[in-house]
C-alpha cells in the first residue's frame, strides 16, 4: 500500500490554496485534511523514510512510532475542523500560512532526524506569525513581532543545541534523558520556550489573543503541543519537569481567574494544562508519559472547541472582554453549549474526554508515591474547573444580560463547533479509542464507581465556593502584568536608550571625522607642502593643482598597463 | 490515595477553591493589576 506523508499533503494544500478561487479553495481547504488524517490512519508503525544527504549523512523524514502517529492523527483532525471554521473567509494568506502551519507541526511530530525536525520547526514558527498579523490591528502587529522574536530565539537556542548532537555524530532523535551538557540545556530551553514554562511562556498570552478569530484556533494547538511531544520524546523522567509543570499548573489558573479577556483567559489555561503534561512527561512512568500523550490529544479537541466558541461570541457580539459580554445563552445557544462540553470537558468532568486523560496523570502521581504532585494536581483541576466552566462560562453566558445586539454566525462555525463537542464526548465514552494509540499498553480503567464520586465531589465543592463568592469574581477593566512586562517597558526602555545612546556615538563620531577630514584634505589636494622646502624663496602661496596633473596621469597609466600585461602574461 | 476517602475530595474542592480564590484575589492581584491602558502609555512606544 503506497503510504503518503500526512504533513506534506497539507504543506501542497497550504502552497495551492492561494493560487485559486474561493470555491476550489474551500474545497482544498477540506479534502487536504481528510487527506492527511487518511495518510495518518494508514501509516503503520514502523515505517520510516530515509535519505542520504550530505557525507552519507541519512536524514529520516518520516518516522511513524505510536506517539508520532497520536500526534499526527490529531493535527489532521484539528486541521479539518478549524479549516471547516474559517471556511466563510476568503483570506488566501491566512489560508496558506494555516495549511503550512498545520503541515510542518505534522512535520515535526512525524520526524525522525534532528535536521528534518529543525527545518519544520522554523517554518512552524514562521507560518503562524502571519496568524496574528493577519488581523492587522496595531496590536496584534506588535504582539506578532514580539511572538516572532521569542520563536526565533527558541529555534535558534533549539538549533544550537541540534548542532552540538549533530557535529557529536547523532543525527537521528533519541532521549536526552540524563546526557546534561551544552545541547541538553539548549534544546531543553528551546523547548521550554515553546511549551511555555514559566517564566518563558509570557510570548502565549501575549500574541494568543491577538491572533484572527480562525488563527487562534490553530494557534492553541500546535506550538505548544509540538513541544510537549518532544518532551515527552527526548526528556522522559526528568525530575526537575515535576516541579516546572506544577508551577506552570497553578500559574496559569490564578492568572485565568484574574482575567478579563476571553482569548487571554483561555490562553493562560493553555499554560496550566501544558503543565499538567510536564508534569507528565517528568513523572517519566509509563502510565506518566501516556497520561501527558492522552492530555496533550484531548487538549487539542477541547481547547480549539473553547477557541472556536470564544472565537464565535466575538464573531456574533464584537466584544472580548468578559464586562463587555454576559446573558448570550439565549441569543446563541448552540455556541454555549458546545462552549459549555468544552469548559466541562477541560474540567475532566465524566463522560467528556478530559475524564480519561487528566486522571492518568493523578494516578501516575500516586502510584510513585507523590502525594504532594497528587494535591497540588487537582489544585490545578479546581482552579480550571472554576475559571473556565464557572467563570468564564457564567459570565459570557449567563450572568447579567447586558442587552448586546448579536449577529448570526456562518454555519460552517457551527458545523466545526458541533464537531469538536461530538468528538469530545466520543472520546470520553469510548475511553479504548485513545487509549490503544497511546505509546505504552496500559491497563486503565477510568469509569470506576471511586473515581467518578471522587470527580463529582471535587468538582461539587469548587462549584458551592464559586456560587457563594461569585459576586467577587466579577470581571473589572483591568490587565495583570506577566513576565512580558520586563522586555516591554525596561527592556524596551533600555533598547530605546541604547539606540538613541548609538545615535549620538555615531553622530559625534562623524562630527569629528568630518572635522579631521576638513583639516587633512587641503594637504592631500597639496602634497608639495609637505615636502621640505630645498628652493630658497618662498612657497607660491597659490598652489596650481593642474601642474602634476599630466604626469601624474601618465605614471598612473603606464603603472595599469604593467600591471595588465604581467597579469596577461601570467595568466598565459 | 485521595480519593480513596469518602468526602475528602469534597472538602478539597471547597479549600483548594477558598485558597485559589485568594492567592488571586488578594496578593497577586494587588501585586500585577494595571489600567488597561497601561502599555499604550507609552509602554509600546517602545515595541
Amino acid at each position: 500500500m503506497i503510504e503518503f506523508h500526512p504533513g506534506f499533503i497539507l504543506i501542497l494544500g497550504g502552497l495551492l490554496a492561494p493560487l485559486v478561487g474561493k470555491r476550489l479553495r474551500q474545497m482544498v481547504m477540506v479534502i487536504t485534511p481528510l487527506l492527511a488524517l487518511l495518510a495518518s490512519l494508514s501509516l503503520s508503525v514502523g515505517t520510516q523514510w530515509e535519505y542520504s544527504f550530505i557525507n552519507e549523512m541519512q536524514l529520516v523524514v518520516l518516522r511513524a512510532d505510536q506517539l508520532s502517529l497520536l500526534f499526527a492523527v490529531v493535527f489532521s483532525m484539528l486541521t479539518l475542523l478549524a479549516n471547516i471554521y474559517a471556511l466563510h473567509l476568503d483570506r488566501r494568506g491566512e489560508t496558506m500560512a494555516a495549511m503550512l502551519y498545520a503541515g510542518s507541526s505534522i512535520g515535526v511530530v512525524l520526524a525522525g532526524d534532528w535536521l528534518t525536525l529543525i527545518v519544520f520547526w522554523e517554518i512552524m514558527a514562521i507560518a503562524s506569525v502571519f496568524l496574528i498579523w493577519n488581523r492587522r490591528s496595531p496590536q496584534a502587529i506588535s504582539a506578532g513581532f514580539r511572538y516572532i522574536l521569542v520563536h526565533l530565539l527558541s529555534g535558534s537556542l533549539l538549533l544550537a543545541g541540534i548542532f552540538l548532537q549533530v557535529s557529536g555524530g547523532q543525527l537521528e532523535i533519541i532521549s536526552l534523558t540524563g546526557s546534561g551538557g551544552w545541547s541538553y540545556w539548549l534544546i531543553l530551553l528551546g523547548l521550554g520556550i515553546n511549551s511555555a514554562f514559566i517564566p518563558l511562556h509570557a510570548w502565549l498570552p501575549d500574541a494568543y489573543p491577538e491572533a484572527t478569530i480562525t488563527g487562534s484556533v490553530f494557534l492553541c494547538s500546535f506550538t505548544t503541543k509540538t513541544a510537549v511531544y518532544c518532551l515527552i520524546r527526548l526528556f522522559p523522567g526528568t525530575e526537575l519537569l515535576i516541579g516546572v509543570g506544577l508551577l506552570m499548573a497553578l500559574y496559569g489558573v490564578i492568572y485565568a481567574i484574574l482575567e478579563n479577556d476571553i482569548r487571554r483567559l483561555l490562553s493562560y489555561h493553555i499554560i496550566a494544562q501544558l503543565g499538567f503534561m510536564v508534569v507528565g512527561v517528568g513523572l517519566g512512568s509509563a502510565l506518566g508519559l501516556n497520561g501527558a500523550a492522552a492530555h496533550a490529544f484531548n487538549n487539542i479537541l477541547y481547547k480549539s472547541l473553547l477557541f472556536m466558541g470564544a472565537g464565535a461570541v466575538i464573531y456574533a457580539t464584537g466584544y472580548e472582554k468578559l464586562t463587555d459580554l454576559g446573558g448570550l445563552y439565549r441569543k446563541m445557544p448552540l455556541t454555549a453549549v458546545c462552549f459549555g462540553i468544552g469548559a466541562l470537558a477541560i474540567s475532566g468532568v465524566p463522560l467528556l474526554n478530559g475524564f480519561i486523560s487528566k486522571p492518568l496523570l493523578t494516578t501516575a502521581a500516586a502510584v510513585q508515591n507523590l502525594p504532594a504532585v497528587e494535591l497540588l494536581l487537582y489544585l490545578g483541576s479546581i482552579g480550571t474547573f472554576l475559571s473556565i466552566a464557572l467563570k468564564l462560562n457564567y459570565f459570557m453566558f449567563f450572568g447579567t444580560d447586558k442587552g448586546i445586539k448579536v449577529q448570526k454566525i456562518p454555519t460552517n462555525m457551527s458545523v466545526a463547533m458541533v464537531g469538536a463537542t461530538l468528538l469530545c464526548v466520543l472520546y470520553g465514552l469510548v475511553p479504548s479509542l485513545l487509549y490503544h494509540r497511546l505509546p505504552f499498553v496500559m491497563d486503565y480503567a477510568p469509569y470506576t464507581f471511586e473515581h467518578v464520586i471522587s470527580t463529582l465531589q471535587l468538582l461539587l465543592g469548587t462549584f458551592i465556593v464559586f456560587w457563594l463568592l461569585r459576586a467577587r469574581l466579577i470581571p473589572h477593566q483591568a490587565i495583570s502584568l506577566d513576565f512580558d512586562w520586563f522586555y516591554r517597558k525596561p527592556f524596551a526602555t533600555f533598547i530605546w536608550w541604547l539606540v538613541k545612546m548609538i545615535g549620538k556615538f555615531t553622530k559625534g563620531c562623524g562630527v569629528m571625522c568630518n572635522a579631521a577630514l576638513n583639516k587633512v584634505l587641503p594637504f592631500s589636494r597639496n602634497p608639495v607642502k609637505w615636502l621640505p622646502q630645498t628652493v630658497e624663496g618662498p612657497a607660491p602661496s597659490v598652489y596650481n593643482e593642474d601642474r602634476y596633473r599630466v604626469s601624474v596621469g601618465v605614471v598612473v597609466l603606464m603603472s595599469v598597463m604593467i600591471f595588465v600585461v604581467t597579469v596577461f602574461y601570467a595568466w598565459l | 490515595m485521595w480519593p480513596g476517602l469518602i468526602g475528602v475530595d469534597f472538602f478539597l474542592g471547597l479549600l483548594g477553591c477558598l485558597l485559589l480564590l485568594w492567592l488571586a484575589k488578594v496578593p497577586i492581584n494587588r501585586l500585577v493589576e494595571r489600567k488597561e491602558n497601561y502599555y499604550e502609555r507609552g509602554g509600546d512606544s517602545h515595541d
